[in-house]
């Protein structure tokens, strides 16, 4: 191999290990909301591969974050429907408000997280990663508007939830 | 009233992170190993393919120079369809679209609709290109060498119940796995094309 070569290559990993370290943090959350607590680590791992596998085709068109992120919601999706993979499971942190405890606001997210449909789930992910609505209307293939409105829709309902559990 | 921003800011902070660091090369590592899988596994299609196909093909020209016409006939269309499988999946994998994960969620979901609705086809197809011609070409070996003696009947009973099962077999799988994961896609698409109602 080239001198050349090696020295791309090199830069590659480097570019790679700063993208998985800057990005770490949410893609575990990610991971975690997609997977039953036994299956995240596998699906993070995924979320690795496909992320190493299309670096060579990240054109820059997008900006990097809003790339990783789709990367890792296309992966955690496609992960969902490998056999065994089926279920997700948010019970512990889900419950914890059950036992007389006065519930916390991120215990009732988890809650209402988990009761969600995938896509839904994955617009307030987004948001709750401090995404602009631009950014997540580019992850997703929607307009910012149909983005805001689902924003607008899907914040009434947890806020509703949160004043019942008050 | 509820501020959004610090929940935002909670959820950011909150998370306990794995303390697994990530290794580059854990992840090179994995991605040569599926590479050297799927490799392996053409590799093995095709090599089991080349094995058949000189086998017939030798019995072929054995039944020719016999002057056996049909058993050559029937000898040499097992050969070529020994041959036309591996390149038959070859040419499909290839022809495949793939979702690119790279891409927004509606064009991944999109491609991977297409994707599964086209790999469910092929299971559903499979007695066209690989169970008939090979179940036409045995049977019709067995009978135009034995002639229609009782054991070639059993033979081709027995043969013709195996493809069926393999079959009905694939057309379940492609039912109750490719066709329900495309459902899943189509409805996932249709969460996030529908208009939201303000």
């Amino acid at each position: 191999m080239s001198n050349k070569n090696q020295r791309h290559d090199r830069a590659q990993d480097v570019e790679f290990e700063t993208l998985l370290g800057n990005n770490h943090a949410a893609l575990v959350r990610l991971a975690r909301h997609y997977s039953s607590p036994a299956d995240w680590q596998d699906l993070l791992q995924e979320m690795h591969l496909q992320l190493w596998r299309s670096l060579a085709s990240f054109d820059g068109r997008s900006a990097r974050a809003t790339w990783v992120y789709r990367v890792a919601l296309n992966t955690a999706l496609s992960h969902r429907r490998k056999p065994n993979h089926q279920h997700q499971s948010l019970e512990p942190l889900a419950e914890r408000g059950d036992a007389g405890v006065p519930i916390d606001e991120l215990s009732l997210l988890e809650k209402f997280l988990a009761a969600l449909d995938p896509i839904q789930r994955a617009v307030l992910l987004l948001d709750l990663e401090g995404m602009e609505r631009e950014q997540i209307a580019d992850v997703l293939g929607l307009s910012a508007n149909a983005v805001a409105i689902r924003m607008t829709r899907l914040r009434k309902a947890f806020e509703a939830q949160f004043l019942e559990n008050a | 009233m509820m501020d959004w921003n610090q929940i935002r800011q909670q959820w950011q902070d909150g998370e306990a992170c794995s303390p697994t660091p990530v290794s580059v090369a854990s992840v090179q590592r994995r991605d040569k190993e599926l590479r050297t899988q799927v490799r392996h596994r053409d590799w093995l299609e095709s090599a089991v393919g080349l094995l058949i196909a000189p086998f017939f093909a030798v019995a072929a020209g054995i039944a020719v120079a016999h002057d056996a016409w049909l058993p050559a006939l029937f000898a040499a269309f097992l050969a070529a369809w020994a041959l036309y499988v591996p390149w038959h999946l070859w040419r499909n994998r290839r022809l495949l679209p793939q979702a690119e994960p790279g891409r927004p969620l509606l064009d991944y979901l999109r491609a991977s609709h297409t994707a599964m609705l086209l790999q469910a086809r092929q299971l559903e197809q499979l007695w066209r290109w690989y169970l008939a011609p090979c179940a036409i070409g045995v049977i019709g070996l067995t009978f135009s060498v034995r002639g229609p003696v009782t054991g070639a009947f059993f033979y081709a009973a027995a043969m013709l119940g195996f493809c069926v099962l393999v079959a009905l077999l694939n057309k379940h799988v492609a039912q109750t796995q490719f066709r329900v994961h495309a459902q899943q896609i189509e409805q996932q698409i249709f969460e996030l094309t529908k208009e939201p109602s303000a």
